[in-house]
């Protein structure tokens, strides 16, 4: 209960003082409306902590990470540590076709990351250290094609310098398991390289910079053309396991949280 | 120019004699005619020399006749891989050729009239004049005669003067002791001892009268860059570290402010192992002569011993095989298999622990199983200190470019397992920006094996993911990197639009 109440005092703080700076300026607002560029596109830089959810994948079952090894761990586990996340770097780019009057704006986007991740190879054979100077690892090329629905009205027409907006679409992933001597190829020639299909759906809210430094947001629409520059947070599922190379897809999608700039133009 | 000074010496003189100008000027060209007509020397004096830029490869020589003139003898000096990796400077002189006595050509031309004049190359590495009486001929100057003075009518059918290198490496640093040093002819001890810094060395071509001291008239100075040292080794920085089929070098780079680079040193080299582990030295293969390391090391006695590299050399330098062909036998037998009965006594001699040269090679065959640890390891021809351009046939690298690099990765090495291993031994030297490739030094052994790649432990674990269609390979633009730019392409042509449009 005492959550809920901080959280309303914190968005009254939010709000009601922007409510009173708007109808203060609201001859200066409707003076900037005047002279605001058209907006069509949007464009996110983004961040991710990604770990592929290959072990997930109910078919396999679990192996010695190396000759020496007593126990047993899942593959991507054994092979580069279950726990720790690698950072995907990501380009996303929205066509805001549609503008929906009081909510904002709906359009088409593609996107597109990349993120790899190694470790040393251990020997095929019990050896002494077990792992060897060779790196082994996986290089993920994440791609979607996405809907995207941004409700910038609470921007746009109450001055709450927060944009939410959700996602959904198709993602494919381009992968690629290697070591330093090349990609891998199986004992039985299967070569370790392929693609993997699924769902994407995402879920954020935008803070929208323009808020706190009006000024320099302006000129950024005089000189450039950008409307809004926003910081985002986003929770986003990556399900890469519909069908893909292989008899099954190399389940590589991921259910993490993304950060990162959007510019909007 | 001495034409146009006779000129003005001889319109001096008939000033003095007060007569009338028409009369003076008529004299005055006749006296030059008169002089250009008597005298050969107008034309003997003008000779040019390329500039070294111009010099190609072929006209690196090795020579059997000892003349500074003429082709008889004289067959072309092959450039090695490093020199046309570093892309070398043409004209320069470096250790290798000054221990294969090679001599540049430089192509000069003569007149027509060249008899009674002589042609002679000076050189000094500290940027005196040598066309100047008194820097060829003073005490504790630095310009010496590098050919003897070579009459310039056996210059005239080929247009050729060469210097040795040999000759060039024996004047660095010196300063004359007596005046007028005469030419000696110099030795291959010159190549060593020298500093490892580059010299922009000066050469002189300066023609003389038959007998006369002086230069008697155009002279034509060429730089050279001369360094016939190599830069001094780096140091160890960790154990070599196996791969499947493949050894990653470690070594911590050189201080020499000329490294350019390092190459590495297998023995044996990847190409020689057989698919059963047996190693054979191809027939037109020349082994360098390995006697001042021999060490024929035991397994047990020393492995745990902390020996310092001064230590190995020293010892290295004392141990002497006289044959190395002995030497030969006894290295890759007992590499190939270290474990197998001892057929030969080399062979013995790695089995039973007893060196041929024990109490001398012992601290080698410490430093050597300090750094080499891996058990049945065989010992090597590779060592500290030695020469690395005389083990070029052990080289199996690329030139490591850049003077700061600290690793090497060997492939193309056999795999083995634990009890049918082909341990490999390594060896780095630095080279320098003349492609002089300095001492070695002794990085250790590893033998690489099979190792498990993510790929295989998945397909272990009973993935059946793959296969490749619509995948990628680094090393082309494949899909993802062209969707990633057609991303960014979408982004920046929007931006554009968007721009013109408002």
């Amino acid at each position: 209960m005492k959550v809920y109440l901080s959280a309303l005092l914190i968005a009254a703080g939010i709000v009601v003082p922007e409510l009173a700076h708007a109808q203060r300026n609201e001859s200066l607002e409707s003076r900037r409306r005047r002279y605001e560029s058209p907006q069509h596109f949007a464009v996110e830089l983004r961040f991710s902590p990604y770990r592929p959810e290959i072990d997930k994948d109910p078919t396999l079952h679990a192996v010695p990470p190396n000759a020496q090894a007593r126990d047993t761990k899942l593959p991507y586990d054994g092979a580069l540590g279950g726990d720790v996340r690698h950072l995907l770097i990501g380009l996303e780019v929205d066509w805001q076709v549609l503008r929906i009057p009081y909510v904002g704006t709906l359009g088409p986007g593609i996107s597109v990351g990349y993120v790899s991740m190694s470790r040393e190879a251990p020997f095929r054979d019990a050896r002494k250290p077990p792992y060897s100077a060779e790196q082994t690892g996986i290089d993920i090329f994440p791609l979607y094609a996405l809907a995207v629905l941004r409700a910038d009205v609470f921007w746009r027409e109450m001055k709450i310098p927060i944009i939410p907006y959700v996602k959904a679409g198709a993602g494919a992933a381009l992968w690629r398991m290697w070591t330093d001597s090349g990609t891998s190829v199986s004992k039985d020639g299967v070569v370790g390289k392929g693609t993997s299909f699924g769902t994407h759906l995402a879920g954020g809210v935008a803070l929208t910079l323009n808020a706190f430094d009006e000024y320099t947001a302006r000129n950024a629409d005089t000189a450039l053309g950008i409307n809004t520059t926003s910081v985002f947070f986003e929770y986003y599922s990556s399900d890469l396991s519909l069908f893909g190379s292989g008899a099954r897809p190399l389940w590589v999608g991921d259910t993490t949280w993304a950060a990162g700039l959007t510019f909007e133009f | 120019m001495r034409d146009v000074a006779s000129f003005q010496l001889a319109r001096g003189m008939l000033f003095c004699a007060n007569m009338p100008s028409a009369v003076r000027w008529f004299l005055s060209l006749l006296l030059l005619f008169a002089l250009v007509i008597a005298s050969p020397v107008a034309s003997a004096q003008t000779f040019t020399v390329p500039p070294a830029n111009a010099l190609i490869p072929e006209h690196l020589y090795k020579c059997t006749e000892t003349t500074f003139s003429g082709g008889g003898g004289c067959t072309g000096f092959p450039r090695s891989s490093i020199d046309n990796t570093l892309n070398r400077p043409l004209g320069s002189m470096n250790g290798v050729e000054c221990k294969n006595d090679v001599q540049l050509s430089y192509a000069v031309s003569v007149g027509t009239q060249v008899v009674g004049y002589e042609l002679q190359v000076w050189g000094t590495s500290q940027a005196a004049d040598c066309s100047q009486d008194e820097n060829r001929t003073q005490v504790g100057k630095t310009c010496f005669p590098l050919t003897d003075r070579v009459r310039l009518q056996d210059i005239q059918p080929t247009g050729k003067v060469r210097v040795r290198v040999q000759d060039v490496a024996s004047t660095l640093g010196k300063t004359t002791a007596v005046g007028g040093p005469a030419y000696t002819r110099a030795g291959v001890e010159e190549c060593s001892g020298k500093s490892a810094a580059v010299v922009t060395y000066k050469l002189y071509f300066l023609t003389f009268a038959a007998g006369a001291t002086s230069p008697s008239g155009q002279s034509t100075a060429v730089d050279v860059k001369v360094d016939v040292q190599g830069p001094s080794g780096p140091s160890r920085s960790g154990n070599p570290g196996a791969g499947d089929g493949r050894v990653e070098v470690r070594f911590a780079s050189t201080d020499a402010q000329d490294t350019q680079g390092f190459i590495v040193f297998c023995d044996p080299q990847p190409g020689w192992v057989k698919a059963d582990g047996a190693v054979s030295v191809p027939a037109n293969v020349t082994l360098p002569d390995a006697s001042a390391n021999t060490l024929t090391c035991s397994d047990s006695s020393v492995s745990d011993a902390a020996v310092s590299t001064t230590d190995a050399d020293d010892a290295a330098a004392e141990a002497a095989v006289t044959d190395a062909a002995d030497l030969d036998s006894t290295v890759f037998d007992g590499e190939v298999d270290a474990t197998d009965d001892a057929a030969t006594s080399s062979d013995a001699e790695v089995e039973s622990g007893v060196s041929t040269d024990a109490g001398t090679s012992s601290d080698a065959c410490a430093a050597q199983q300090a750094v080499c640890s891996v058990p049945g390891a065989g010992p090597t021809v590779l060592g500290d200190g030695l020469a690395g351009d005389e083990f070029s046939v052990y080289q199996c690298s690329d030139a490591i470019t850049g003077g700061t690099s600290t690793t090497g990765i060997i492939s193309g090495l056999r795999n083995g397992a634990e009890q049918s291993k082909t341990v490999y031994h390594f060896a780095v030297s630095a080279y320098d920006q003349l492609g002089n490739i300095g001492p070695m030094t002794y990085v250790g052994c590893e033998w690489p094996s099979e190792v498990l790649s993510v790929w295989d432990q998945y397909r272990n674990a009973g993935g059946q993911a793959g296969g490749g269609y619509c995948a990628f390979e680094p090393a082309g633009l494949g899909a993802p990197v062209t969707v990633m730019g057609l991303v960014v392409a979408v982004a920046f042509g929007a931006f554009l639009q968007r721009r013109r449009r408002s």
